[in-house]
Formats: C-alpha cells, sequence, structure tokens
C-alpha cells in the first residue's frame, strides 16, 4: 500500500516535470501569462496626501474599478529620505511579483543627491504614465512678462527670489536651468511644499515661486497670481493658454517635466512586467483617468513601455546630472 | 452682519440628517483614530478619504473635518491613562494629565481635556468665523524672519521649563537638538549624521520617538517599580469624583481662553501646526498661571493649556485652507486634495464661488464641536475602566501598542527600533533627573527654526539685519529680550548668590 | 563610573562628533548663507559646554538599577527579530501569552484570553479598519 503510493507520487511528479518542460518550450515563442492571485502591494515612497500618493490612489481606484487587476492593490506609503526609504524597501523585493512602486523625477534626484545604493536602473521600469508641468509664478502686476522678471534680475543679481519645494528637487532643477541659460543669477529658496512657497510668495517674502498647474490654478482665477513662463514643450490650456513656454521666449534649452512611471523591483519575471504594462496602459486610456486626473491636475498624458521608459530614465539621469552639478548641488 | 446671515444660512446645510450623521461618524472615528498611538489626523484623514468619495461633496467634507478635530480630543485619552500621546498635538496633555492619573485623578484629567478642547475649538471657531480672512492675511505676513523670531522666542521660553536642575535641563535640550539635526538637510540638501544609514536619511521619526519616551520608558518603569502602579486595577472611580466642581472650572477657563487664542493664531501660521501650538500655549501658561511652577505635576491648569491650543489650532488652520486656497498643516493639505477630487476648487475665490460649501463647513464645526464634546464625556466613565486593569497585564499591552504605533507611523520596522532606543533611553535620564520636556520641545522646534533661518539668510543675501528691519520680527526679538533672557538672568543671579541652595 | 556621569560623557562626545561634522563635514558658512553645519556647531559647542559643566560641578549620584527594567527591553528585541521571521500579527500573540505566562505566571486560561484579545483588539483596529500592513514575515503569515 505505501510502496505503491510512493511509486504513484514518483510518477505524478516525473509527469508533471515533463508537462513542464513542454510549456517551458511553448514559453519560448509565447509568453507566460500572468495573473496575480493575491494583494499585490502598490508602494508610494512618500507620505499620504502627496502628489505620489493622490497618483497611486488614483490608479489603484481606476484598475480595481475596471477589473484591469481582479485582486486587490493596497496602496502603502513608505515615506522618508525624499523616497529613497521606498526605493530601498521595493530594491529588497527581488524576484517579486507582487510588488510595484510608483516612481518619479524626485526619486531619481534624491538617489543622486544622497549617492543612495538603489538608483533607477537597479530597479524594473515597468512604465511612464505621465509629465507633470512646471510653472514660473509671480504676483500678478509685478511683473507683466518674463522679460520683466529677467530685466529685474539682471540688473540686481542674487536678490530676485525664486521660492520651490525642497532641495535639489525638480524645482531646484527648473531654476538652475533659468540662471544657466537666460544668465541671470536667480536665488534659490527651498520650502517644505508648494503651499509654503505660495504663502511666501503671497506675503512677499519671495519674488516668484516655482508651481504645478494644480498649485497655482485658483491664485491666478482670482487675479492674484500671474505665471510668466512654462518648463513644458507645448503650452497649456485653460488659464495657462496665455503663458508662453520658455522655448517660445527663446530659451530652447529650459525644459523640464516631472514624470510619473511605475517600477517594481529587481528581477522581476518578464511576464509580470507585461501584465503590469498592459494593465496600466488600458487604465491610462479610461475617462476618469483623463479627466479627474490628467485634465484636473494639469498633467500631459505620455506613456512608454518598460523598454522605452528605462531608455527615458538613462536620458533623464544624465539631465539631472548635469544640472546638479552645473548648480553646485552635486559635487 | 452679512457674515451671520450667511452662517445662518450655513446652519441649514449643516443641520440636515446626513449631514448630522456624518458629523456624528466622524467625530466617533477621529475620537478612536487620535486615541491610537501612532496614526494621528493626517494618516487617518488620507486612509479615510476614499470613503468619502460615494457622499455629496459637503456631506465628505463635514465628515473629513469632523474627523480631524477629533482626533484633538483623542489624542488626549491615551496621553492621560496610558502615558502614550495618542498624537504629537497631545505630548504636552501627557505631562500634566498622567500625574493627575497616577493620582487617581484619570477622571478629572479626562474631564478637564474636553472641556477645555471644546472651549479651545470653540474660540478657533469663531475666530475663524468673524475673522478668517483677516487672520490668514495675518498669517501671510510671517515670511521667514519673523519666524525665526517667533521660533527663537518659543525656544528661548525652554527656560521656564528646567525647574530645579537647570544644567541637566540644558543638556536634554541640546541633545535634542542634536538629534534633532539627523537626516535630510532641508536647505543644502545633503544628509547629515545619518552615518551611511538610509532609514536615517528622513530624520528620526517624532511619533517613534515620543512613545519610545513616553510610554516604553514607563514600561520599564512598571516592571522595576510595581508599588509605583498601585493606581492601577484599584477600585473604580466614580462620576461624582471625576467631574469637575466650581473652583476647578474657574481654574481652567481663562488658562483655555488663552490657550485657544494663542492655539488658534499659530494654526494659521504656514506650516506651524496644532503640536507648537500646544507647546507655545503650554509654556506661556505656566507663565501667567498663579500655580504656574506646579505645571508638570499634574495640574489642571497643564492640560487645559495644551488641549485648548491643540483644538483650536485645528479650527485655525481651515482659515488659511478657505480663504487662500493653502493649507495650514498637513491634514488640511490631505483635505484640500479631497476637496479637489471632488471637482471643488479651494483658492481665493471659494468664499463667493461655493457659499453654501465653505458656510456649511463652518456650521458644522459648530455642531460637530457640541457633537465631540457628547461623545467624548460619555466615553469618559468606561475609558477610566481601562485602569482597572493591573499593572502586570497593562505591561504587555501597552508594549504591543508602542511596537504597533511606531511600526505604524511609516509601516517601517526601523521605527520600532527608535522607539526602544528612545524608551530605554529616556528609562536612564529619567532615572538621573535629566528632564524629557526639553528635549521634545527642542526636538520639535529647532528644525523649523533652522530652515527658516537658512532661508531667511537666503532672501536677504546673507545680511542678518533682516531680522532687525521687519517690524513684527523686531516686535518679537523685543519681546523675547523682555519676557525671556531678562527673567533667567535675573534668576542665574539670585542663583549664583545662594549656591548652597541647589542640590 | 557612576551612571550619570556616562551619561554625561556620551552627550560631550556626541556634541564634539557634531562640531567635528558640522565644520568638515557639512560646512559652518558658505558664501553668504550659512551652511549645513551652523546649527549643529553652533548648538553642540553650547551642549558641549553645559555637559562639561555637569561633569566638573555636579554630583555623581548612585542609583541601584533594577534589573527588571531589561526584560521589556529583552522582549522587544527578540519580537523584532521573529517579526523578520514570522511576521508580525504571530509574533505579538506569542509575545503577549509568552509575558503572562511565564514572567506574570498567569494560568494558560488567562493568559490565552488576555493575549487573544488584546491582539485581536489592536488588529482589529490598525490592521482591518486602518489598513496597515503589517509585516508578514518569511513565512507569509
Amino acid at each position: 500500500m505505501k510502496k505503491s503510493f510512493v511509486v504513484l507520487l514518483v510518477c505524478v511528479f516525473l509527469v508533471s516535470l515533463l508537462a513542464g518542460c513542454g510549456s517551458q518550450q511553448k514559453a519560448a515563442d509565447k509568453p507566460k501569462e500572468f495573473k496575480p492571485e493575491k494583494n499585490t502591494e502598490f508602494v508610494v515612497p512618500y507620505g499620504p496626501g502627496g502628489g505620489s500618493d493622490l497618483y497611486a490612489r488614483m490608479m489603484a481606484e481606476i484598475m480595481q474599478k475596471n477589473k484591469f487587476v481582479t485582486t486587490p492593490m493596497v496602496v502603502v506609503n513608505k515615506p522618508g529620505g525624499a523616497g529613497s526609504v521606498g526605493d530601498v524597501y521595493t530594491f529588497g523585493k527581488k524576484g517579486d511579483s507582487y510588488v510595484i512602486s510608483t516612481y518619479v523625477s524626485g526619486q531619481v534626484t534624491s538617489s543622486l543627491m544622497n549617492k543612495t545604493p538603489v538608483t533607477y536602473d537597479k530597479l524594473t521600469p515597468i512604465a511612464n504614465l505621465a509629465l507633470d508641468e512646471y510653472l514660473l509664478g509671480v504676483m500678478a502686476g509685478e511683473y507683466k512678462t518674463f522679460d520683466d522678471f529677467l530685466k529685474a534680475a539682471k540688473a540686481a543679481p542674487d536678490t530676485i527670489t525664486i521660492g520651490g519645494s525642497g532641495k535639489g528637487t525638480e524645482d531646484e532643477l527648473c531654476v538652475g536651468l533659468l540662471s544657466k541659460y537666460t544668465g541671470a543669477k536667480f536665488k534659490y529658496v527651498s520650502f517644505n511644499s508648494s503651499a509654503e512657497v505660495m504663502s511666501a510668495m503671497l506675503g512677499g517674502h519671495v519674488k516668484a515661486g516655482i508651481y504645478n498647474p494644480n498649485e497655482c490654478d485658483t491664485q491666478i482665477e482670482a487675479g492674484k497670481v500671474a505665471t510668466v513662463g512654462a518648463f513644458g514643450t507645448k503650452r497649456l490650456g485653460g488659464v495657462f493658454k496665455n503663458t508662453p513656454t520658455f522655448g517660445e521666449l527663446g530659451f530652447k534649452e529650459v525644459v523640464f517635466q516631472q514624470f510619473r512611471g511605475i517600477v517594481g523591483p529587481p528581477n522581476m519575471p518578464p511576464e509580470v512586467v507585461k501584465f503590469w504594462t498592459d494593465a496600466f496602459k488600458k487604465a491610462t486610456q479610461t475617462e476618469q483617468w483623463k479627466k479627474d486626473y490628467l485634465a484636473k491636475n494639469g498633467l500631459t498624458d505620455n506613456f512608454l513601455g518598460p523598454e522605452e521608459f528605462k531608455k527615458f530614465l538613462e536620458g533623464e539621469n544624465q539631465k539631472y546630472t548635469a544640472i546638479l552639478k552645473d548648480i553646485g548641488a552635486l559635487k | 452682519m452679512e457674515n451671520f446671515a450667511l452662517l445662518l444660512q450655513g446652519f441649514s446645510v449643516a443641520l440636515t440628517l446626513p449631514n448630522l450623521l456624518a458629523a456624528l461618524a466622524g467625530a466617533l472615528l477621529g475620537l478612536i483614530i487620535g486615541a491610537m498611538p501612532g496614526i494621528g489626523s493626517l494618516a487617518g484623514c488620507a486612509l479615510l478619504l476614499p470613503l468619502t468619495f460615494k457622499m455629496d461633496p459637503t456631506t465628505a467634507i463635514i465628515m473629513l473635518a469632523a474627523i480631524y478635530y477629533a482626533n484633538m480630543y483623542g489624542g488626549s485619552f491615551s496621553a492621560i491613562l496610558l502615558n502614550i500621546p495618542g498624537d504629537s498635538p497631545a505630548i504636552m496633555t501627557t505631562l500634566d494629565g498622567y500625574p493627575l492619573t497616577t493620582q487617581g485623578k484619570a477622571g478629572k484629567a479626562l474631564f478637564t481635556a474636553n472641556t477645555a478642547s471644546f472651549i479651545g475649538g470653540s474660540i478657533g471657531i469663531v475666530l475663524l468665523t468673524i475673522l478668517g480672512p483677516l487672520v490668514a492675511n495675518i498669517g501671510l505676513a510671517f515670511g521667514p524672519a519673523e519666524m525665526v523670531s517667533l521660533l527663537l522666542l518659543a525656544l528661548t521660553s525652554i527656560g521656564w521649563l528646567l525647574g530645579e536642575n537647570p544644567l541637566k535641563g540644558l543638556v536634554t535640550a541640546g541633545l535634542g537638538i542634536l538629534l534633532s539635526m539627523i537626516g535630510m538637510d532641508p536647505t543644502c540638501g545633503q544628509a547629515r549624521f545619518s552615518f551611511g544609514i538610509i532609514d536615517l536619511l528622513g530624520g528620526i521619526n517624532f511619533i517613534p520617538l515620543v512613545i519610545g519616551l513616553f510610554g516604553f520608558s514607563q514600561v520599564m518603569d512598571m516592571l522595576a517599580n510595581k508599588q509605583n502602579f498601585s493606581f492601577l486595577g484599584g477600585t473604580r472611580l466614580t462620576l461624582k469624583e471625576s467631574l469637575l466642581d466650581r473652583t476647578e472650572l474657574i481654574r481652567i477657563v481663562p488658562t483655555s481662553i488663552r490657550g485657544g487664542i494663542l492655539g488658534n493664531f499659530v494654526g494659521v501660521l504656514p506650516g506651524a501646526g496644532a503640536t507648537i501650538a500646544s507647546f507655545l500655549s503650554y509654556m506661556f501658561n505656566r507663565r501667567v498661571c498663579k500655580n504656574g511652577g506646579n505645571f508638570g505635576k499634574g495640574m489642571i491648569e497643564g492640560v487645559a493649556a495644551s488641549e485648548a491650543a491643540n483644538n483650536a489650532a485645528a479650527a485655525g488652520a481651515f482659515a488659511p485652507l478657505l480663504s487662500l486656497g493653502i493649507p495650514g498643516s498637513g491634514t488640511a493639505a490631505v483635505l484640500l486634495g479631497g476637496l479637489m477630487m471632488w471637482g471643488l476648487k479651494p483658492g481665493p475665490q471659494l468664499f463667493s464661488e461655493s457659499p453654501d460649501f465653505v458656510w456649511g463647513l463652518i456650521a458644522s464645526m459648530y455642531v460637530g464641536n457640541i457633537m465631540c464634546i457628547i461623545i467624548a464625556m460619555a466615553v469618559i466613565p468606561f475609558l477610566v475602566h481601562i485602569l482597572r486593569v493591573p499593572s502586570s497585564v497593562m505591561a504587555p499591552i501597552i508594549t504591543v501598542l508602542c511596537i504597533v504605533g511606531s511600526y505604524s507611523v511609516n509601516n517601517n520596522m526601523f521605527d520600532v527600533g527608535v522607539m526602544l532606543t528612545a524608551g530605554v533611553i529616556a528609562y536612564f535620564l529619567n532615572l538621573y533627573d535629566f528632564s524629557l520636556a526639553p528635549l521634545l520641545l527642542a526636538f520639535v522646534l529647532t528644525p523649523r527654526l533652522e530652515q527658516s533661518f537658512h532661508q531667511a539668510f537666503q532672501i536677504s543675501n546673507g545680511n542678518a539685519m533682516i531680522f532687525l528691519t521687519k517690524p513684527i520680527s523686531l516686535a518679537l526679538l523685543i519681546a523675547m529680550a523682555l519676557f525671556v533672557i531678562a527673567p533667567v538672568l535675573f534668576k542665574l543671579r539670585k542663583n549664583n548668590k545662594t549656591p548652597q541652595a541647589n542640590e | 563610573m557612576s551612571l550619570n556621569r556616562l551619561i554625561e560623557l556620551t552627550c560631550a562626545v556626541v556634541s564634539a562628533v557634531w562640531i567635528y561634522m558640522g565644520v568638515f563635514q557639512y560646512g559652518f558658512w558658505t558664501e553668504n548663507t550659512p551652511g549645513g553645519g551652523f546649527v549643529p556647531v553652533l548648538f553642540g559647542g553650547l551642549t558641549l559646554i553645559f555637559c562639561l559643566a555637569l561633569l566638573l560641578k555636579g554630583k555623581a549620584k548612585s542609583v541601584t538599577v533594577n534589573k527588571n527594567v531589561f526584560f521589556p527591553v529583552a522582549v522587544v528585541v527578540a519580537a523584532m527579530i521573529f517579526t523578520a521571521l514570522v511576521g508580525m500579527i504571530v509574533t505579538l500573540l506569542v509575545m503577549v501569552f509568552a509575558w503572562l505566562k511565564f514572567y506574570e505566571k498567569y494560568s494558560y486560561l488567562r493568559a490565552g484570553v488576555i493575549s487573544v484579545a488584546a491582539i485581536a483588539f489592536v488588529f482589529g483596529i490598525f490592521g482591518v479598519w486602518l489598513q496597515v500592513p503589517f509585516p508578514t514575515g518569511l513565512l507569509g503569515i
């Protein structure tokens, strides 16, 4: 009785092994299908309520509602070290198919600034979803155009202050680009959040600020703030339609957009990457994403698959390194 | 007068059944989140935000706002009963609240906390109604230079907290400052004193630090000196003993009013928040109260000062949010995110474009505040039952709360380690009469001070005169010289004359 | 050496390290603005002075430390290690049970009931309601 059971077991084992080989041979021409069978951790390396948090929670909701993913996606905040704590966490989940993370420009700059071990190339790129825009805002009436602002800065170097959130962040890169290519010397002042930058500007403590579209649109509608230049490649709509890009103003090199992408841990199996890329692609085509996220927050749609995203990240990394070195933030 | 008519109209929105229920539910949820160590109002609101998506925007924001200020009520529960501040604004509440508990007056402390919260909250809401936009604009006048002077004033007021052993207090204050320097430097962008540890890049987290300093060091004490915890597991407190009598009410009302006004103002300032508000109110009241010197030994005035201020600050944070579209605190930022998801655009025009919504929300704060105090008072008789649990059972359960609370702040095991280390250090500091309050105060204030200091220098291009040429800043510095430094110098001189009197 | 001397000495060493790193690594003053080392050096200096004053002036105090205080410390260290292996829920359940059973000498029944009730309460609120993702450990529980 016992013996026959063992024999049976061995047979079953051998058969399954053979079947395994068979399916693997098939896999060569057509990759294995992957479908999540349990909860997926959706890591946000920043605190609740921030830009990345909003982005992840919105995405998770769309994915679940439209059944692009049938198992729950649990948004997990791992804030700290300007994104590096979350990156290290994701990095530690090598080969795990059930962990994905948001990845934005700030994580690239922070890994450069802090020389953390987890750089962009250590994680598995899945997709880029959108680009966030940056604008230079001033008090309405104080400066009419960017030219006025530039003249003031040239007349009194180092006194025209521009506020932004954080040090060595996207906001400072924007100011760095401005100083480098316009020849004026702007003074960057770092705050904790964009809300604090706005407060400081409205209170007259700094002359200008770097804002995302959704951080300044209501102030523009109220006529308190005006944007004199946009860092994007083409003009934005709505209240920003009269704001020229810096390219139009003659500063072609002054272009900066924040990317918002998704990455996985190192060695994520290719079929898992494919599953997530497809799911996110479908999600970015929904009305809810276009209307409630992109349009409302003033973002530009920009979907990139794993390969393109990887190349894109390489380019961005080089670009950030160059600017950070230029402004002396990176030695 | 126009405001008043609009407010009445607002009440007609707030007093509809769904909105009342939303305020009730929010108050209840907020109390629980507030009482649980670790998770604060910020994370609580962010986590519960999705729950409100299916509601009408006004109902949803009423519920979230109720969660927010009910948190301030809830934070005092665990602070008073377990010596673990449920939320960072409740830290100052523990300083007097827990000693009251050890004296068998937990009920009184809880009623004081709730009464003061109610008074502070009401002051905050009334000021918001009458002066909202005005106060918000005053807040804007506080730029980096003004913040430096204000924070210097606050920091030097640590002198009042030093008590019997000034030198030891100064050492712990210094230690607090040095520890707060760990992590990313906000103005130079480099990681400082992190010694290559990734988890230290973001600095030492405040909540695990506080949980360790208060909660875990107390567990250690429980095991070492069981006899000191005989108030646990003893007879039950009767409601009659717990209610405040007339003289006690008279003691806490002026304190609460002072705390409320001060707290409301600090709440309006960009990036200051409820924690700093309760600190300042505690220090200020300690100075002006008749028995201020006994603060920290179980004075109901101490509890009132802290609780009134943090509730008023929570209301104050709404002023810039509603009238300028700029959130005055992290939690207000989450609420802002919520508003935008419902298609509302908070900004300078919110008052004129969506008066229903704004006044409905303000009116609901009146309703919610009353709801909070009713619920909070109603649960006190049940809460004090916690004290009937003997210390032998209490110790492992508090340990669990310390671990879970620290972990849940950032979902990071490293914070449990921070909690443990802080607890051990605090235990030994306490043993040798080093007081911990200066450490916490310094830890909270210095990073903010340093950042504003750097900003002021960047703005003035290295000219230190910026602190003297700005009128508000100058006035604060003069106040500092008059109220803080002069008395301390005076006292030191007196002490020098009679050195034997010490120790 | 009495322990309070050790505390004072440690604080002095910490401030000295902070001053050193502030001056040589982060910079006290750069161009027109204070450098990253400005505040650490300033307050490190003050703290160092206070510590030295205590070391010179203050009296050494000897307090006998009750050995029991190290029990919860050891328990938490053990809990952190076990959390990495078997996850936080199981660890804390076992921790409370063992504490009550073997340290406080409660009966199996009482220790069991109390520990299960306490953990159910805590995880009900934090885990289920507030959705805190607790570490599951290597076994994935």
